[in-house]
């Protein structure tokens, strides 16, 4: 080699040599292979995921839901005393939260399986955090759903409500049309909804393209904003300022105002043209809070109901309330599965996407987990370092679930209220969810044993469960608590549904002999709304008028559009649902949430093959990749 | 007769490239200068991987749990030094000169000029959250709004302490009428580190002022062009590496900023910065535009020829140094919070342009020199580092000559 070519060869060793690597990412997520006895699977975990579990800890509870639910401490403290910190200063200084999820994992532990808390335990000890933290980074979804759905309610109790909807358009008595599917024809007042309630399909069916309509809304302590309402059609928004919207407070029989009432009727510019029209009404009142900052008016939740226009020719059941995609709500978490002839290779496939929580930061913290334990199934599910469950999973028997939850104020908190009232403390209690999803995993050997586990416990809260098995199985069930005044049960028995997608299946139709979530025999799919158990609480307390879900969940109408459009993607796809088309359905826009998406899972139970798509915001952004059950660790 | 132009370590001490032309010169034995400047340096963008000038800091995405985005507080900081570098320097030999320079702070000022991205709309609201929805949001979660930075007043640096050793009688050089030299600088821990708990502060450690390196080489070499027998135009090239050793930090505790800066429970109580090192070179023109009078004073025993060849009345320069910089590298209990920070300061390079002018008053019987420069890194865009604008000024008193 000449001198300067080794020269400069020399010189350009030095400079790599010089040049340091750009640092790398760390893995998306992360897998774990965990053998053993519970302690020691727990251990295996703790110790190679400590950071990341002290992280998840740090940045989703200490610096963001605890300090969250704080927030809410005064509106609980106003009824509930044990939580005024003035009364009880152990509930000051930031503690209110801190105590409420410390003191429920206390009492759901009662409910655990000895096992599971070994394996919470050698997680602590792997990890070197304090065994409590593990059980509250285990049990704070039962309490915090639960809690949530009450501060919700109690916002949306000081909130304006819609009361009664009129159709003032060309009368629908003597159309011809049972316009309200009650049954009967052109009765009398069938153009008035006296009594309004959130339903998942038609309000009225075949009303004249001319339209007009009178919503009435109710406000108990204050009046409604005039310039909060806002009434949307199909893409058009009027307002107050609009010449087609008219808004007045109306009067009693002796004419006097009705101050709590406002009336707001709408008189459209140019007739409806569209076979299914959604109204969607938001409004606030005019009194405003200034806790929990910042300062709002009390606002209703965004309130929607459908109807269709002449020549449409389906009742209303058939006529589902899809909604309004106006930006101001994302898809809550969904799942579906399919079989036989809605797949070109008759295998069973099992779609979930769970959405609930990021916050910036659950997606860093996403685990495969695969459990081979010494004895019993080998297991694998998706979910978050530090805890010792995943919404969806498979075990090696061939049984793969999602499950999603489903709001409701039937749970052991408002149970709790009901027994104690103003001395209550928000404690959960029941089974928690992710140690009953374990017992599916570790204890089901088809689809049918898991649901039955599903159905006969005691939930912390309303869950919605899909099942399928390698043979072909597919269940759903529905759960709630019973919670009753004074601590009794309600209506025992009246708090599950599990039924299939089989023809015959009597659990699995409503009133109308239609299929509750299901296109075809061989599909079936859930949101995060109940179906058989719409009506899951209705109890009048005179300072409270506690409500089914559908009335009040933030949930439920992005629920209730979500799963109307993925019906419309499941009868589309029918017998083409191989993986790629899962896979392409689940990633649907209109299905995908895009800033709370935690998991997407596809599972083949019948190939004993988990494909998870993890680590980003939406889930459904990243790859599928595949995890063999059936292969060795 | 040696020339009595000096090391210009100043330069070198606040990031900004060091005059090549002055990069060879050595003080006659026995010979004490007092070399004293002022630094006004403002950094407000950064260059990302592509070269994109961006503000300092990313947005940041905040979320309402289960409620999605809020929205992204974003950040256009302004960030000011103002230093005051006095050097003292004395040629031990003709050809070795040593240098040891105490920069101090004499004011930091940081404004973060946050704004806000509305993000998801919040029924809860009846809004998206505006700024002021947000900070009072955060407020109710323990977390006040940050202020701007205002500190470091006098405060020192971290200490310099430097040599240069003249290589211009080696034949290689001297035969082709050719000057060089090696320098060679380290850096003393005499600086401050910011506060670990505000998110809006700064030290006055080498990293925090990321201009200079804990250790530093240089290799430098001129040609000079003469007319009349005077040079009256150099050109150089200097060959510079700059070692970061890394340095160990505490770990924010969220005690003041909760929401933001609780880091330690996963981190670890300490965390480490590895900062890149720096190397590359300097090219420099540098023209003497007027030599002046040479005057009989008392500086030259009032014989003028003396000062023949003593620094012309002015000098200009302009130079260009290139600059590749390594990764710099954090390393904590948490791999994630490292790639977080480690993302931000991938390899990348950055390019200083730098005009200057010397005032030479030695030729008039003042034994002063004043001189000032621009240094920008703005004219030519970087790659995954943040470039800073000084104005510098300062004056040199030569306290024993020929």
């Amino acid at each position: 080699m000449p001198a300067m070519q080794k020269h400069a060869f020399t010189l350009l060793v030095v400079v790599l040599a010089l040049t340091a690597c750009a640092a790398q990412p760390p893995p998306r997520y992360q897998v774990l292979h965990l053998t053993g006895k519970p302690y020691d699977r727990g251990f295996q975990h703790g110790q190679q995921m400590e950071s990341l579990i002290k992280s998840f800890y740090t940045t989703l509870l200490t610096t963001s839901l605890i300090p969250y639910l704080n927030r809410n401490q005064p509106d609980i403290a106003a009824y509930l005393h044990t939580y005024d910190a003035t009364l009880h200063p152990e509930y000051g200084n930031g503690q209110f939260s801190v105590l409420l999820l410390q003191q429920s994992a206390k009492a759901l532990e009662a409910s655990i399986p000895q096992a599971y808390i070994d394996e919470m335990k050698g997680i602590a000890d792997g990890a070197h955090m304090d065994y409590q933290d593990i059980l509250v980074l285990n049990t704070f979804v039962d309490t915090t759903l639960a809690a949530r759905g009450i501060t919700y309610f109690l916002q949306q109790a000081g909130a304006p409500r819609v009361t009664e909807v009129e159709w003032l358009g060309a009368s629908l008595v003597g159309d011809g049309v049972d316009n309200n599917g009650d049954g009967t024809t052109d009765e009398p007042g069938e153009s008035l909804i006296a009594a309004y309630e959130s339903l998942p399909y038609a309000m009225w069916v075949e009303v004249p393209q001319a339209a007009k309509v009178r919503i009435r809304m109710h406000d108990d302590d204050a009046m409604v904003d005039p310039l909060s309402v806002r009434i949307l059609v199909d893409g058009d928004v009027y307002t107050q300022a609009s010449p087609e919207l008219q808004i007045v407070t109306p009067t009693d029989a002796t004419g006097q105002p009705l101050i709590h009432d406002t009336d707001v009727t709408l008189t459209p510019a140019a007739p409806w043209t569209q076979p299914i029209v959604t109204i969607q009404v938001q409004a606030g009142d005019t009194k405003i809070s200034t806790e929990p900052p910042p300062s709002h008016e009390h606002r209703m939740r965004t309130e929607q109901f459908t109807l269709s226009t002449k020549g449409f020719g389906q009742p209303p059941h058939l006529v589902p309330n899809m909604g309004i995609s106006d930006g101001t709500s994302q898809p809550p978490s969904i799942s579906f599965a399919l079989r036989k002839s809605a797949t070109p290779d008759g295998q069973v496939r099992l779609a979930h996407h769970f959405s609930l929580l990021d916050a910036g930061t659950s997606h860093k913290h996403t685990v495969v987990q695969i459990h081979h334990p010494d004895t019993g199934p080998s297991y694998a599910f998706v979910g978050w370092v530090g805890i010792a469950y995943g919404f969806a999973g498979l075990n090696s028997e061939g049984v793969a679930y999602g499950c999603n939850h489903s709001d409701t104020l039937n749970n052991p908190l408002v149970g709790e209220f009901l027994t104690n009232f103003f001395d209550a403390q928000l404690v959960s209690s029941g089974e928690p969810i992710g140690f009953l999803l374990r017992d599916i995993l570790t204890q089901a050997h088809d689809a049918d044993e898991a649901a039955a586990l599903a159905y006969d416990t005691t939930p912390t809260f309303g869950w919605n469960f899909l099942f399928a098995d390698k043979g072909g199985k597919l269940r759903a069930v529905e759960v709630r608590r019973d919670v009753g005044m004074g601590g009794v049960i309600a209506d025992p028995g009246q708090g599950r549904a599990n039924w299939t997608p089989d023809p015959g299946d009597a659990a699995g139709v409503d009133q109308w002999g239609v299929p509750w979530a299901s296109q075809k025999p061989d599909d079936i799919r859930m949101g995060a709304h109940f179906r058989p158990l719409a009506n899951d609480f209705a109890m009048d307390l005179g300072i409270f008028n506690l409500r089914p879900q559908r009335d009040w969940s933030s949930y439920y109408f992005s629920s209730v559009r979500a799963m109307a459009n993925l019906a419309q993607q499941i009868t589309l796809n029918y017998g083409k649902f191989d993986l790629a088309t899962v896979i392409a359905t689940m990633r649907e826009p209109v299905l995908v949430d895009q800033h709370d998406s935690m998991t997407a899972v596809v599972i083949e139970p019948g190939l004993g093959l988990l494909h998870a798509a993890l680590g980003t915001v939406p889930a459904t952004d990243s790859s599928f990749d595949t995890f063999d059950l059936t292969s060795a660790p | 007769m040696k020339s009595l132009r000096w090391l210009v370590f100043s330069a070198l001490l606040v990031a900004l490239p060091a005059r090549a032309g002055n990069n060879t010169s050595t003080l006659p034995t026995g010979t004490f200068v007092i070399d004293t400047a002022y630094f006004d340096t403002t950094t407000t963008i950064r260059y990302d991987d592509s070269r994109t000038a961006r503000p300092l800091m990313d947005g940041l995405q905040r979320y309402e749990p289960g409620g999605g985005l809020q929205g992204t507080i974003t950040a256009n900081p302004y960030v000011k030094y103002q230093l005051f570098v006095p050097q003292l320097m004395y040629g031990v030999t003709d050809d070795l000169t040593l240098v040891i320079a105490m920069p101090t702070v004499v004011h930091t000022t940081i404004r973060p000029n946050l704004g806000w991205i509305p993000g998801d709309y919040q029924n809860n609201l009846g809004r998206p959250y505006s700024e002021s929805d947000f900070w009072q949001w955060a407020k109710s979660m323990g977390q006040d709004k940050p202020g701007d930075f205002s500190g470091n007043n006098w405060t020192p640096a971290d200490m310099v302490i430097g040599v240069r050793y003249n290589l211009s009688k080696l034949k290689i050089f001297d035969d082709n009428g050719l000057r060089a030299a090696v320098s060679g600088q380290f850096a003393l821990p005499t600086g401050t580190p910011a506060d670990p708990e505000n998110l809006v502060a700064a030290g006055t450690t080498v990293w925090d002022l990321n201009n200079y390196g804990d250790i530093e080489l240089h290799f430098a070499l001129e040609k000079p062009f003469k007319w009349d027998d005077f040079t009256r135009l150099n050109f150089g090239i200097d060959l510079h590496y700059a070692a970061f050793l890394p340095h160990t930090y505490v770990s924010p505790t969220g005690s003041k900023e909760p929401l933001l800066m609780t880091f330690a429970p996963y981190i670890g109580p300490t965390y480490s910065i590895d900062p890149g090192d720096q190397f590359g070179g300097t090219v420099l023109v540098e023209g003497m535009p007027l030599i002046g009078p040479t005057l009989s004073t008392w500086m030259n025993q009032h014989d003028p020829a003396k000062s023949a060849q003593w620094p012309a009345l002015v000098t200009l320069t302009a130079s260009l140094k290139y600059a590749h910089v390594n990764q710099s590298t954090w390393t904590s209990q948490s791999a994630m919070w490292d790639w977080d920070h480690n993302k931000l300061w991938l390899p990348g390079d950055k390019s200083t342009v730098r005009f200057g002018a010397d005032l030479s008053l030695m030729r008039l019987g003042l034994p002063l020199q004043l001189y000032g420069a621009y240094l920008t890194q703005d004219l030519i865009p970087g790659r995954n580092s943040r470039a800073t604008d000084v104005w510098m000024g300062g004056g040199r008193l030569i306290l024993k000559f020929w």
